[in-house]
């Protein structure tokens, strides 16, 4: 252990005095080229990090306008019990909104009402994301075997209905992966933007 | 002295390889075959619920509001569970009467006499505001509008309710008939808002010049929504009519028929009825009186063309 450090000492102490043999000219030189390129990543972090927050913004008031609109809509064709038209609202939706994964209803109780997965709802997605009694909506990341989903859920008709959940792909709506969350984007050098507040990653 | 450089140098690397790490959300499987929840079924095991139909008078989620604690007060007098039933049109609430698919009917009375002319509907009890059990048709406008008679609404765009409303469409129909008139050659243009709320907003919201309407559901509104009310005006009010009934298939178990008749009848004497009465902007309900919804009787022969 103490073989390793006095290595490493030594190592550093090596560095320095290279450091420190180098004329003033080149580390002059060196210290402009280093402030230039330390601006310039800089620079670049800071637009793809406020490029990914506004996109994940946008993703996020997009399905929240979905659901809510689905929420507006199945009030009455839950109230008139027309089974067939809310089937057909959630076809349409997710017809006309290929980044929308998954659209489903759950009534008051917590069981589900209707739902576009070919089969089951997955019992996962039942265990998360679930609505407070005063919220107007929740938003949740969820990470899922075909990437990340940002989950909406909204209440219908006050929650007396029950409510809708929604899931939006992050990769079908966002066509530069590298700005999703967790890119690599978000990797070691590009940690001093967040460090230094700015919204690389969240 | 240098060790403090070294390990300024050596924490500054530290913090850079301090990668961001992916944040952590919760995972789920979306691809799970066997696992996961079915669509539930419509009714729980247990007793089998009254199914009560309530025709759009006012639209599916004010009446979910309205008649949630009458139909709460039923369930607790009749010690079963009830069923709201709701559909866009009048023919359909009369339909699932016809068929057995509903217990009771709080219906209007233009599609009352409809199913009592059929054979599928019986009278079971009224109820009755201030004193008395009729109600109005009212013609209104928008309040900035120059309309001051039903005349200067010829040529203009008109709301009517439901082809089965007495007091949104029937009336309208009746009186225009008595002028030589249908609405086709009186009106520009009609459209059926199928409910009487609906309607009125359409007036307010200027979609319509006028509307026939309920002058219950009017009142109610206008009470409710002093707003609303500023922006309309009432050009005309019919003569009164019989009150929208409660209705069952003649064919109803007469046990349950009656059960049912005395819970209404007896809503008033109780803490929770009273308070799903005051709800329902109703002081009680009473025991109908067929001879009441003669005049309409008379209008439906004419405008439907019955024999």
């Amino acid at each position: 252990m103490s073989d390793h450090s006095s290595r490493a000492r030594r190592w550093l102490r090596r560095f320095w005095q290279w450091i420190t043999g180098i004329s003033i000219r080149y580390k002059l030189l060196g210290m402009v080229l280093a402030v230039i390129l330390l601006l310039g990543l800089a620079v670049t972090a800071q637009v793809q990090a406020q490029l990914a927050h506004d996109l994940r913004q946008s993703l996020e008031e997009r399905g929240i306008a979905l659901a809510r609109d689905m929420a507006d809509d199945a009030t009455d064709l839950i109230l008139t019990q027309n089974i067939f038209g809310l089937n057909q609202k959630l076809r349409a939706t997710l017809e006309t909104n290929p980044d929308v994964r998954y659209v489903f209803l759950l009534d008051a109780q917590g069981q589900v009402r209707a739902h576009s997965f070919p089969n089951r709802v997955p019992p996962d997605l039942l265990a998360v994301n679930r609505l407070g009694p005063d919220q107007p909506w929740r938003v949740q990341i969820l990470d899922s075997d075909e990437g990340l989903i940002t989950d909406v859920a909204a209440p219908i008709f006050e929650g007396k209905l029950g409510t809708v959940r929604l899931g939006l792909s992050l990769i079908a709506g966002w066509k530069q992966p590298w700005l999703l969350p967790h890119a690599g984007f978000c990797s070691p050098p590009w940690r001093l933007s967040s460090w230094a507040g700015w919204p690389c990653c969240s | 002295m240098r060790r403090p450089v070294y390990m300024f140098i050596l924490g500054l690397f530290l913090l850079l390889l301090t990668a961001c790490s992916r944040p952590t959300y919760p995972f789920v499987r979306l691809n799970v075959e066997a696992e996961g929840a079915v669509v539930a079924a419509e009714r729980a095991a247990g007793r089998l619920p009254l199914r009560v139909a309530i025709a759009a008078v006012i639209s599916p989620k004010a009446t979910f509001d309205t008649y949630s604690p009458l139909l709460d007060y039923l369930a607790k007098r009749l010690d079963r569970p009830v069923e709201l039933l709701q559909r866009p049109t009048y023919a359909e609430i009369n339909e699932l009467l016809r068929t057995g698919q509903a217990d009771i009917g709080f219906i209007c009375g233009g599609a009352y006499v409809e199913g009592e002319r059929e054979g599928y509907m019986e009278l079971l009890a009224v109820p009755e505001i201030g004193g008395t059990a009729t109600y109005r048709a009212l013609i209104i406008v928008p309040a900035d509008s120059p309309y001051r008679s039903f005349e200067d609404l010829r040529g203009r765009r008109f709301a009517f309710t439901d082809p089965l409303s007495n007091s949104g469409r029937l009336y309208l129909q009746y009186r225009l008939a008595q002028m030589g008139e249908t609405p086709d050659s009186f009106f520009g243009e009609t459209i059926y808002t199928y409910s009487h709320d609906n309607s009125i907003r359409a007036v307010a919201q200027g979609i319509v010049d006028g509307a026939t309407v309920d002058s219950l559901v009017f009142d109610a509104l206008v009470k409710s929504e002093p707003e609303l009310g500023k922006r309309l005006r009432i050009i005309e009010r019919s003569r009164p009519f019989g009150i929208p009934p409660v209705v069952v298939h003649p064919d109803l178990d007469p046990a349950l028929k009656m059960a049912v008749r005395d819970a209404l009848i007896g809503m008033h004497k109780d803490p929770q009825g009273r308070q799903a009465l005051a709800v329902l902007h109703v002081d009680r309900f009473v025991l109908p009186d067929p001879a009441a919804y003669e005049s309409i009787r008379r209008m439906a022969a004419q405008v439907r063309g019955w024999k």
